[in-house]
């Protein structure tokens, strides 16, 4: 799997531990259907300690552990501020984790089910609401199979492919990420181009759309659907003779 | 009640200001409203050098400082942006000082002096560490600079305040006491300053 090449016009990694990812996942779907593409969906399992420290806190939310600077503290804390009040305007809920997770299994999950749209938008609805309501163990491979069951796919062949080639997939993936310029999510790879954050979906849009009108700037917005295509006018008798 | 404004945090050297400048004007713009420019010297961040022996946390901040680079230059050139020169090492600490001097001349004149100081120095036709070249803007665009003395302490007690707000970087919009990092959220922003109707953007 290369990480800038797909036989999908558009290539969306997600991970499953992050909230700016959960803000992106309804507006990202709802690009398949306005443009009639299929996106090849793709996990990225970020290492946020490599890059914003790390923290525990209890069930009070006091921190009991903690690796940050003050400067990854600011940040960390503004961005969790940032997404629950974009999520609050969509009626999500997001409560602060407790601890960096691992997602790597959940991401495995997301390969397994990508053959299924239904499978896999299920799949991607059931842990994202459950892990941020933190209802769910993303590092129990037996809750990741529960959920991949619960979105209608095939739980034993997920658990093999968790530890076989699901395994060997991810983890190859991961490893050719960063040199291809992909390093968070959401992100978008588009005709070979990088796109990081969601504030990117109006050129993602653009783009699919074929770049009708002036290009436009980054921005946090709602999308209307586009009108559905309009059937083709029908052939008068005799046109094609 | 105090008429709403936009207050802006921003920094001369940085990319994020420069491209949120042009589209935070055209939301003034539309809803009539002033932005209050409030200049906020962060650190100027350059692309590390790819190592061998580089930690993944190296990696990563080293793979994303490329990709805002390749990112900046693409949303310059859509806007239109000349960019001939990077803000490597720059202290903008003396044209905040003068933006500061610029804004008790009233909100037009501060703007017209924030885009003629974004515009030639990334055009790199303007030193903004020089107090003479930062005069002669201001003095081209009939600014009152005042008693220049003062700024250092007027200076610090701007960033000391803005710091006590929240800010810790920019661009930085400050609206119903609201923090917002980045031109993203001007959405946001419109929807916030035109009374919060209709569905919010995402």
């Amino acid at each position: 799997m290369h990480p800038l090449q797909s036989a999908s016009p558009l290539i969306v990694y997600m991970d499953f531990k992050s909230p700016f990812a959960y803000l992106a996942k309804d507006p990202s779907w709802q690009l398949e259907a306005d443009f009639g593409i299929q996106i090849d969906w793709r996990p990225l399992t970020l290492n946020i300690p490599s890059f914003l420290g790390s923290a525990k806190v209890d069930k009070a939310g006091k921190v009991v552990e903690e690796n940050r600077t003050p400067r990854q503290w600011q940040s960390v804390r503004y961005e969790y501020m940032d997404a629950k009040r974009y999520a609050r305007l969509k009626d999500i809920k997001v409560y602060g984790p407790q601890k960096i997770w691992d997602s790597a299994l959940a991401g495995i999950g997301l390969l397994w089910n990508r053959a299924d749209r239904r499978a896999l938008r299920r799949y991607m609805d059931v842990v994202y609401e459950r892990f941020w309501l933190r209802q769910m163990d993303i590092e129990n491979p037996e809750t990741v199979a529960d959920a991949v069951a619960e979105a209608g796919s095939d739980r034993a062949g997920f658990l093999d492919f968790l530890h076989g080639e699901g395994r060997r997939q991810h983890d190859q993936l991961q490893a050719a990420l960063h040199p291809a310029g992909v390093f968070g999510v959401p992100t978008y790879v588009i005709e070979g181009e990088v796109f990081f954050g969601r504030e990117h979906l109006p050129m993602v849009r653009w783009l699919l759309g074929g770049r009708e009108g002036p290009a436009p700037d980054v921005a946090y917005d709602r999308f209307s659907p586009r009108p559905p295509v309009p059937p083709a006018p029908p052939v008068p008798p005799g046109a094609n003779s | 009640m105090t008429a709403p404004t936009i207050d802006l945090a921003f920094d001369f050297a940085s990319t994020a200001s420069l491209l949120a400048f042009k589209p935070t004007c055209a939301l003034a713009d539309e809803l009539g409203i002033d932005v209050r420019w409030l200049p906020f010297p962060t650190k100027t961040r350059t692309v590390p050098a790819k190592r061998p022996d580089e930690t993944v946390g190296e990696r990563h901040a080293r793979v994303r400082a490329e990709y805002v680079a390749k990112d900046f230059a693409r949303y310059a050139k859509l806007q239109g942006w000349t960019i001939a020169r990077d803000a490597a090492g720059v202290h903008s600490e003396l044209a905040s000082m003068t933006c500061l001097a610029a804004n008790d001349n009233g909100p037009e004149q501060a703007q017209a002096f924030v885009a003629r100081v974004f515009r030639d120095f990334w055009a790199g036709r303007l030193d903004i560490e020089s107090e003479a070249a930062l005069g002669g803007v201001a003095a081209e665009l009939d600014l009152e600079l005042g008693d220049t003395s003062r700024l250092p302490a007027q200076f610090e007690e701007h960033r000391k305040a803005l710091t006590e707000r929240g800010v810790f970087t920019v661009p930085t919009y400050i609206v119903d006491d609201q923090l917002f990092t980045g031109r993203q959220h001007l959405p946001m922003i419109r929807w916030l300053l035109t009374g919060s109707q209709g569905p919010g953007p995402l």
